[in-house]
């Protein structure tokens, strides 16, 4: 059986980043990166933006360039999981039937969607968007001027939502909000998201929801809804979340966190002392939220994976970044967001809307709880250090 | 995902030990919701 000093699981940011800070810590040992994807590691925003849209080439989504790994002597192992995990032993087993021996591991094996189950779910034109194959199969079945369905009022559907109406398609979204992304950002950014995909032909059906999917011929014709509506659709695409793959490390008897991730500590630490997680799946003690909370956002995975590889090099500090989010609506705008994200009480809003710049400060039993800004990125460029300020203020032994 | 007979897919309905071949055409990826015939068959050496 071969041995590998760091074996990092999961082929996506966060265990690319791992690798890239590994190497750029110093680390002489050898190292795999092992995933499920068919491609080398790759950023998931463009699914929804600009590789949707047919604008950015497959290459241009890598993580690292192509000749990265064997540069840096990082072995990667695409289209490859590991099956088990044997902490005891330190022990691998690939899908390839391989075992493996460890020193340290990474757990980054990201989310999964979560799939619908309404009658219909199995019709031709029903999709999800989550890995480069999904859009592909997105863009193999459009037609023009087809009549799309977006099922969710969040961020994935809205982007598509953008996305598909920029390519000349008549889109109609089905939430149970509302108003779009106020869940995350509040009626005051959910007016004008609702606003700017309006006036692009967008379509909202708000405070509904998916009752079924209707066909002809095995193909998806229509959807109704729990209130009655009958809206047509030649496509669909279903954005209503994601969950935690903490199916290794429940096999491996790893400690899973209440949100359904992999529970590790204010540094990335899972329960076994040698494995640490990162990224979607892990379910981290953050010092800024004050409880344990899981992030799916990929500059959260990035950072997250760069820590946990000085963790694993030896450093203790906690991960104390604040988290970061950006969504872009075609190439019409773009909202980002700096924040701990959670329910805020107050809203101070800095600019209009309507003028496509402005700022919303979040704030939490008169604490700063995040920014959002639009246009304004000398908004952004101190809301960062501000939260991380007045997250230690509130608690000043926080490091 | 590679789906492994051995594991099937309980949440999406699928029992352990279901071979690929049996899992209805409905079924999709619990990961990213592909549909079945976007699975290719895995090369073992």
């Amino acid at each position: 059986m071969r041995s590998i000093d760091h074996l990092l699981i999961g082929g996506g940011i966060a265990g690319a980043a791992c690798a890239r800070e590994l190497r750029a810590q110093g680390a002489d040992g050898s190292i795999a990166l092992v995933g499920r994807e068919l491609d080398p590691p790759y950023h998931r925003p463009p699914c929804t933006k600009g590789y949707l849209r047919g604008e950015v080439a497959r290459e241009a989504t890598a993580v690292l360039p192509s000749g990265w790994w064997a540069d840096n002597d990082v072995e990667l192992l695409t289209r490859t999981s590991v099956v088990a995990l044997d902490l005891d032993r330190r022990v691998a087993t690939l899908s390839t039937k391989e075992e493996v021996a460890f020193g340290t591991a990474l757990l980054a094996t990201g989310a999964m969607v979560r799939r619908l189950g309404v009658d219909g779910s199995e019709l031709e034109g029903i999709h999800y968007v989550r890995a480069l194959g999904n859009a592909d199969a997105v863009r193999r079945d459009l037609a023009p001027g087809m009549r799309v369905l977006l099922v969710g009022g969040s961020y994935i559907a809205c982007e598509v939502a953008a996305s598909l109406a920029q390519l000349g398609h008549e889109c109609t979204v089905l939430m149970q909000e509302a108003l779009p992304m106020e869940r995350s950002f509040g009626a005051t950014a959910g007016g004008w998201v609702r606003e700017l995909l309006t006036g692009h032909g967008v379509t909202f059906v708000a405070q509904d929801a998916l009752e079924r999917f209707e066909g002809s011929g095995g193909r998806l014709t229509h959807a109704v809804t729990a209130a009655g509506r009958r809206l047509p659709a030649d496509l669909a695409v279903v954005g209503v979340g994601a969950v935690a793959d903490a199916t290794l490390a429940r096999r491996a008897q790893l400690e899973i966190g209440r949100s359904g991730g992999v529970a590790a500590d204010a540094g990335l630490r899972t329960s076994h002392p040698d494995v640490y997680a990162a990224g979607d799946a892990c379910e981290f003690g953050s010092v800024l939220h004050r409880r344990p909370v899981r992030i799916e956002h990929e500059e959260v995975a990035r950072t997250q994976g760069e820590h946990a590889a000085r963790g694993i090099l030896g450093a203790a500090e906690a991960y104390a970044e604040a988290p970061y989010f950006w969504c872009d609506l075609a190439d019409w705008a773009t909202l980002e967001y700096v924040g701990l994200g959670g329910a805020a009480d107050q809203e101070e809003l800095d600019g209009d809307p309507s003028s496509g710049r402005f700022a919303i400060r979040f704030l939490r039993e008169g604490r700063l709880d995040g920014v959002m800004a639009v246009g304004r990125p000398d908004v952004l460029a101190g809301a960062r250090d501000d939260l991380v300020e007045a997250a230690r203020a509130a608690q000043p032994s926080a490091r | 995902m590679i789906y492994d007979p051995v594991e099937g897919d309980p949440d999406g309905g699928i029992p352990p030990g279901t071979p690929f071949e049996d899992i209805p055409d409905t079924w999709s990826c619990p990961v990213c919701g592909a549909r079945k015939r976007d699975f290719q068959p895995l090369e073992e050496d």
